[in-house]
């Protein structure tokens, strides 16, 4: 096909198959599979666990913006959920695989899940009927002795502190069917209450007036007989578990918590017990429950039926009881053997544990099936095994984290109070065990003092984890940023090694965390010490100073490490794709996403430590790589969607509009009443139907939506939830999808403003929640059906840039069939890297450069222009076209589609302690190029110094928390001459590797690195701690407290720095003074304002989402990709080159592509021609056609709505956006709601 | 079940009594125990503060001694086991080092807890039971040379040990949860720093006591000395509590008695234990 073939090499044997296969369903996995899908390929997601989202789902907030992690990731759940060409294998494994790259086939073994997602609706009536609690102890199998042994039972009689008083509230009614009775007075015993008549050989009878309704006749009734028959018990038609679980419910809900004390006779932990589990272990006596306790299974089922909390699971019972922990809430509460992984849960189906489930295991119970509505639950339902056919693989099953028992000093398990970050993250969050608030675990108390301690299970060679796990940093920072949101009486301290916040705006985030009182210091923790009586920990620590300090803290959480699962271990083996002795997958420098086998690639933590938008980037790059060598095949084996007609209103239909008042969880709930604002919305004028679901995002709330719309006709709705910018494209989705034009739709938001920002006054975000939601009824009512343009899109690519990251783009744009235009201002490709040596594992980029060049200058899809410039640009998403400035001074117009800017960054020059000035002094690059030359001569002491001109900290920058691009204040000052404000990432890396090159030239040279944080983030840290060995010296200095003194003159250098851990002050006279400058982008100024896309103060480009769409700039079709980006490694920004062109080729791979309808005209008639439209606009749109009045270009309209507000004479309309509109939401806010009766 | 036995000098000297416990607890549950013939000191004291190779030399006698009997050898004092496991350790790492042409025994250097809460022992010591110790709450306290270093002692959980605990229980006790089961006693401190000692010995205690255990069980006879003796010089106004070996307890239980002459080898008062044999007679049915 084209000779570029860099991920795949040697031709196919066969056609490939147009699929792939996404292992692991978190982050990664689903980015791969939307990526994908989006670009023509079918995509099989394999989940072992019974629903996706993975790591990110359990997560309260992200760093460095504080965004909600379940509100962020639940649209990309729902989309993968509801993606036609994503078939979802979740509660599966991979379980073998054959074939070769192109043509695999894998074998899935799919679990039993006990419930038909076809049937399910996710509503969760079984999980809150199910009565079981606990792992039974259920009899193994019954082949021998079946014959009642004669052993002697151990009984207890359960007693309160009064005597039980019967409770004949919902009292069901009993008697006798005398064709039954088999005359045995067992019955007649069994009644506390003389209300069985008997004799011996006569039938019984129940005497009515005397009966309280305690069912002690009916569960004492043989089994074989059943002569005693219920009546008036609501639900038995279902079955008796449900009226017990049903009853047990209506009398909960009548006795008040505080009366709950003594048995109330209500019978049904007898009959549960008896009837239901057939185990018959507990009886009703004169003093209270008598409880056979060797008969009981331990299943909890009484325990969770008694309305009073009478029952103890440990009083019924002289075994251990195993409860059945929540595993999503880390062991934090209990789940039912039922449950939902989640409430967000994709798919939000249940799975029934065969370990704890009472009816898989006896045969006996059965509720769940009983309660089921739809009929979903099947106990015969079988797993099952399939043959899949898939071109490429991608493996990404994520991490787990590190067992924290093994650091005993630390006493978690022992201690109470002792958790790790992700139980943290679960106390945290809204949907998690406490509902978001901050309490201990030992005692529910609310801590004050809460100690983070870093490094637990990373950088830890007595553990076998000696990688830094990079993200446990600023998690930690945000945990206590957060908790502090929370409770502002908390006071966060966190216990580190270096604080490693090496990614882009994380220093700014933990400067920020400084501010908020969270404490800082550098120690790691001895021992942890719990007080057993009060249950708070002392913390033991050498401080900075050397001083031994004992300090006491209500509660401690561990910063776990990441760790590769045994599993995906054994999964690896399986696929035989080679992981290093973590775990992690083995991969080359030059070809990050790519695993040992070809054809399976990699992305996320398996690929080593990593964050979101790290994980982001490689599986969008995944996603490219595993579909370059099927780009034959796209389209092939995937479905396109058919929506339904648009149905068109009729000019006097009348108005039917649903509204949806969220929950968001407790986002909003606990603050807003959002039943009273549904109430309330009912009396708008126009609305036929409102509702309150605990997430309208989810996937099966847009399910119920669509039918809720068919069922009321509504022809309107509004939904009263969080960001229009993260949610509307969703909720509109659903509104096309059930046929009625997208913009009959507005959103209140109701959660940023008012939950969010008035957490103190519920009552009055409640009234202003009503308010926002009688506004946007009042739009939804004037709205108007939008049309939606189709342009073509031209499959050609423009790459800004001739680096690494644009060859890289070029080259596998080309090899999907791309046309490219690769733009380099220089006069040969080859960008930064020219100047580097070799990557950590030993590659020299030399060698890796020429190649690649040769393959871009050999590809016939791609056109290269060196010494060319970019000097005008026009267009739009799809169809751009762009002036390129040739060396003949000619300008060379090109039409493409996309474009991803790769423009890059170099090192930075500061002019610091003589660089540029003096022969000794250089930079790691300078100093990487004389290794490599082997021109080090006789160098006997090398000083580096870290953070030479970087990280400079009087103008530290601030994001805004809470938005979803980091927004920068202007900076108060400009930084000194080439220094720079942030970390460079690389620089901690590039000094180890070059101390150990040095070391290999000459061992017996002094190397001295004076640092402030050795920021040797993932794998790196194995360098690092193999440096140390080496004999590199490290001295940790900071630029406040303990700046050194470098002196440094043509006669020499001279330094005097206070070493930390000697704790006294050491003089360095070295040869040789090597500066780590970091890395300064490129002048991208013009550029920028060229394409209308943002760059940070600092000339990054900022992306559109500071999480989740990493490689995207904010305006549609445009891409970046490495250091243009941020700073990064040559491995991210080959990882990130692969991703743009997976973002970019969703795009290309379409032959049309619709525009927003939400656009501006001019009306012709109005227009004056007075040119403002023409000079608002800020993307130079509007202009004066042949007709001598302005016109709107609708493909290049942005819809901001700019000339709309600053034509004078009223001539520009906006769709959504038209004095109607605003005018009807005006009116309605001011009115009083201009109820129904009113008006 | 035959094991080669290594007392110590400790056992010889100020826990003789351990010695005599130890040897008939093994009695009673069948482990016969054969003394390493001419065995001499383990190096712990003084020899290994003052010279490397002395330090090492003197436990390796005894392990080529032991050798010539090829059985596992039982160690009950817990400096003594870490000083012949790190000559065992350094022996089979390089043998030529010290002389030896091969070194590659196939015994196993067991302490005494290990050896006592492997399932198969906590069985037979649950069926020698002649008068559990219900009603004790006994806070396991193991110090530090039984378990560290890790790489020398080859204790797989050395900050959340288990052993003391199952014994405690196999005896019908009950262990209480406590944070200082590891904390060093400063037993090597004691005659210098006193100071040090009296300190660390008083947060070990009162750690103890605040998780209500009303006396100590160890498994190493320097910190059985060290724990007792320097709760007496810190005074204050609790009561002391007293430090029982676990195989002190298992004699008793096994026996039915605590004899006075045992008692007497307590410098604090063990009251607590000797109550649980308060009625002689019945007591002196159960012996056989």
């Amino acid at each position: 096909m084209n000779s570029g073939n860099m991920t795949q090499p040697g031709p196919l044997p066969s056609p490939p198959t147009g699929a792939v296969m996404v292992i692991g369903g978190g982050i990664g996995g689903m980015q791969s599979s939307l990526d994908l899908a989006n670009a023509g390929f079918k995509v099989y997601l394999v989940e072992s666990s019974p629903a996706i989202g993975g790591k990110m789902a359990q997560l309260d907030k992200t760093f460095p913006t504080n965004d909600c992690s379940m509100c962020i990731v639940s649209p990309k759940l729902v989309e993968v959920g509801r993606h036609m060409n994503i078939e979802l294998m979740t509660w599966s494994e991979v379980t073998g695989l054959s074939g070769e790259a192109g043509n695999f086939t894998a074998t899935v073994t799919s679990r039993a899940r006990y419930v038909d997602i076809a049937k399910c609706t996710g509503c969760g009536a079984c999980e809150l009927a199910c009565p079981v609690t606990h792992i039974s102890n259920f009899p193994e199998e019954k082949t021998e002795e079946e014959k009642p042994r004669k052993t002697v039972r151990e009984k207890r009689t359960i007693r309160g502190p009064g005597s039980p008083r019967p409770q004949s509230a919902h009292a069901w009614s009993f008697s006798v069917v005398p064709e039954k009775c088999s005359q045995c007075g067992n019955c007649f015993r069994a009644c506390l209450h003389g209300a069985i008549s008997w004799e011996k050989g006569k039938v019984a009878a129940v005497l009515a007036d005397k009966c309280t309704g305690c069912g002690a006749c009916f569960t004492a009734c043989p089994e074989k007989f059943s002569a005693i028959r219920i009546d008036g018990a609501p639900d038995l038609d279902r079955g008796l578990g449900a009226a017990i679980v049903l009853r047990s419910e209506a009398l909960k809900k009548d006795i008040p918590v505080m009366g709950r004390q003594d048995c109330i006779r209500c019978g049904l932990c007898a009959m549960m017990c008896k009837k239901v589990m057939r185990i018959g272990a507990l009886k009703m006596v004169a003093e209270g429950i008598e409880a056979n306790l060797d008969l009981c299974q331990v299943c909890g089922a009484c325990v969770s039926t008694c309305p009073v909390n009478y029952l103890a699971i440990d009083q019924v019972t002289n075994k251990v009881p195993k409860p059945l922990f929540n595993r999503f809430n880390e062991g934090l509460n209990l789940r039912k053997p039922i449950n939902i992984l989640y409430p967000q849960a994709v798919p939000r189906v249940p799975v029934i544990d065969e370990q704890s489930c009472v009816h898989l295991n006896t045969g006996a119970c059965g509720i769940c099936r009983s309660v089921c509505g739809p009929g979903a639950i099947d106990y015969d339902l079988q797993g099952s095994e399939s043959e899949i056919r898939v071109g490429s693989i991608i493996f990404t099953p994520g991490f787990e984290v590190f067992d924290a028992k093994r650091r005993g000093e630390f006493g978690y398990g022992q201690y109470k109070n002792v958790v790790t970050s992700i139980e943290f993250e679960r106390l945290l969050s809204a949907s998690g065990p406490t509902s978001g608030t901050v309490t201990r675990p030992g005692d529910g108390g609310h801590p004050k003092k809460i100690a983070w301690i870093q490094c637990v299970g990373s950088r830890d060679h007595s553990c076998d984890r000696d990688y830094c796990s990079s993200v446990c940093c600023m998690y930690a920072t945000k945990e206590a940023y957060i908790a502090r949101e929370h409770d502002s009486a908390i006071e966060p301290t966190i216990f580190y090694i270096d604080m490693r916040s090496f990614g882009k705006n994380f220093d700014a985030y933990v400067e920020r965390a400084k501010e908020r009182n969270i404490r800082y210091i550098r120690a790691m923790v001895s021992r942890v010490f719990e007080d057993p009586q009060s249950g708070d920990l002392e913390l033991r620590y050498v401080d900075e100073g050397g001083r031994k300090i004992a300090e006491t803290f209500d509660m401690v959480v561990l910063s776990v490490g990441i760790q590769i699962a045994r599993k995906t271990r054994d999964l690896a083996a399986l696929l035989e794709v080679d992981l290093d002795r973590y775990g992690f997958a083995v991969s080359d420098a030059f070809s990050p996403l790519a695993s040992t086998r070809p054809g399976i690639f990699v992305c996320g933590a398996v690929n080593g430590p990593k964050d979101i938008p790290e994980t982001v980037i490689e599986a969008s790059g995944a996603a490219q790589a595993a579909s370059a060598g099927l780009a034959a095949a796209r389209g092939t084996a995937v479905v396109t969607e058919t929506l339904p007609e648009e149905r068109i209103p009729t000019p006097d239909e009348e108005l039917r509009i649903g509204v949806f008042v969220c929950h968001c969880g407790t986002n909003i709930a606990s603050v807003v009443d959002v039943a009273a604002v549904a109430e309330y919305a009912m009396t708008l004028p126009g609305v036929v139907y409102a509702g309150h679901p605990l997430y309208t995002c989810s996937q099966d709330s847009q399910e119920s939506i669509r039918s809720i719309i068919r069922e009321h006709r509504l022809n309107r709705l509004v939904a009263a939830a969080c960001s229009p910018s993260t949610h509307e494209p969703l909720f509109m989705s659903t509104l096309r999808q059930a046929g009625i034009n997208k913009y009959f739709f507005d959103m209140a938001n109701i959660r940023d403003q008012c939950s969010w920002v008035h957490p103190n006054e519920p009552e009055l975000a409640t009234e202003k929640s009503k308010r926002l939601v009688r506004m946007a009824v009042a739009n939804a009512s004037q709205a108007e059906p939008l049309a939606e343009l189709e342009f073509d899109v031209n499959p050609a690519l423009l790459v800004i840039g001739g680096g690494v990251a644009g060859m890289t783009a070029a080259l596998e744009a080309a090899q999907q069939a791309f046309s490219v235009y690769l733009v380099e201002q220089q006069a040969s490709l080859g960008g930064q890297a020219q100047f580097l040596g070799r990557t950590r594992d030993g590659r020299y980029f030399r060698q890796y450069l020429l190649d690649l060049k040769e393959q871009v200058l050999a590809n016939d899809r791609i056109k290269v222009f060196v010494s060319s410039a970019v000097v005008a640009q026009s267009g739009f998403v799809g169809s751009f076209s762009t002036d390129i400035m040739t060396p003949s001074g000619s300008i060379r117009t090109v039409q493409h589609g996309a474009i991803i800017v790769a423009t890059g960054a170099e090192e930075a020059r500061p002019e610091l302690y003589g660089l540029g000035r003096l022969d000794r002094v250089i930079t790691q690059t300078d100093f990487s190029a004389r290794l490599d030359s082997k021109a080090i001569g006789d160098t006997r002491h090398v000083v580096m110094i870290q953070c030479a001109g970087s990280r400079y900290d009087k103008n530290l920058q601030f994001s805004s928390p809470d938005t979803g691009t980091p927004c920068e204040t202007p900076e108060q000052g400009l930084p000194g001459e080439g220094q720079l404000p942030y970390c460079s990432r690389v620089c901690c890396n590039q000094a180890v590797k070059n101390a150990l090159y040095l070391k290999v030239q000459n061992p017996s040279a002094r190397v001295d690195i004076l640092y402030r944080d050795m920021r040797t983030y993932g794998l790196g840290e194995l360098d690092y701690q193999k440096a140390r060995r080496q004999g590199v010296n490290f001295i940790r200095f900071d630029p406040r407290d303990n700046p050194p003194d470098i002196r440094a003159e043509e006669a020499g250098i001279e330094i005097v720095v206070h070493d930390p851990s000697i704790g006294r002050k050491v003089s360095l006279r070295p040869d040789l003074l090597v500066l780590s400058t970091g890395m300064k982008p490129r002048d991208t100024e013009e550029l920028a304002s060229m394409l209308r896309v943002p760059r940070n103060s600092n000339g990054f480009f900022i992306e559109a989402h500071a999480k989740l769409r990493p490689v995207d700039l904010p305006s549609e079709g445009l891409y970046m990709a490495g250091t243009v980006h941020a700073p990064k490694d040559v491995s991210e920004t080959i990882a990130q080159a692969q991703a743009a062109v997976a973002r970019a080729a969703i795009l290309l791979s379409k032959k049309s592509l619709r525009l927003s309808g939400v656009i501006s005209k001019v009306d012709p008639t109005h227009c004056a021609v007075c040119l403002t439209c023409v000079r608002a606009c800020p993307y130079g749109v509007p202009f004066i056609n042949a007709d001598h009045t302005a016109e709107i270009n609708p493909a290049l309209c942005q819809g901001c709505g700019i000339c709309v507000a600053e034509c004078p004479a009223k001539a520009i309309t906006l769709g959504r956006y038209q004095d109607i509109n605003l005018k009807a939401k005006i009116h309605s806010y001011a009115g009083n709601g201009n109820r129904k009766g009113a008006a | 079940m035959k094991l080669a036995y290594y007392p110590g000098c400790s056992l010889e000297g100020s826990a003789r009594d351990y010695d005599q416990s130890v040897r008939q607890v093994c009695r009673a549950i069948d482990i016969e125990l054969v003394e390493i013939p001419d065995w001499n000191c383990c190096g712990a004291s003084s020899a290994h503060m003052t010279d490397h190779e002395i330090g090492m030399r003197l436990p390796m006698r005894n392990l080529l001694l032991a050798k010539e009997m090829g059985l596992d050898i039982l160690v009950p004092c817990a400096a003594c086991f870490q000083r012949l496991k790190a000559a065992d350790k350094a022996l089979r790492a390089d043998p030529g080092y010290w002389d030896l042409k091969t070194y590659a025994p196939d015994y196993t250097i067991i302490h005494i807890s290990t050896l006592l809460a492997r399932v198969d022992i906590l069985e037979r010591i649950e069926g020698a039971l002649v008068k559990p110790l219900t009603g004790l709450s006994l806070a396991c306290y193991y110090g530090c040379l039984s378990l560290r270093n890790p790489r020398v002692t080859g204790a797989p959980d050395w900050e959340t040990p288990e052993n003391l605990e199952r014994i405690v229980r196999a005896v019908g006790a009950a262990p209480v949860s406590w944070s200082h089961r590891t904390e060093c006693c400063s037993g090597s401190l004691t005659l210098a720093r006193p100071d040090i000692a009296v300190r660390l010995v008083g947060d070990i205690v009162r750690a103890a006591r605040r998780a209500g255990a009303t006396a100590i069980v160890t498994d190493c006879p320097m910190c059985q000395a060290n724990v007792e003796s320097r709760q007496l010089d810190a005074g204050g106004r609790e009561a002391p509590l007293p430090v029982f070996f676990a195989a002190e307890l298992l004699a008793a239980a096994f026996s039915g008695e605590y004899p006075a002459s045992q008692q007497k080898t307590h410098l604090i008062a063990p009251d607590i234990l000797s109550s649980c044999f308060s009625q002689p007679g019945s007591a002196r049915e159960g012996t056989r």
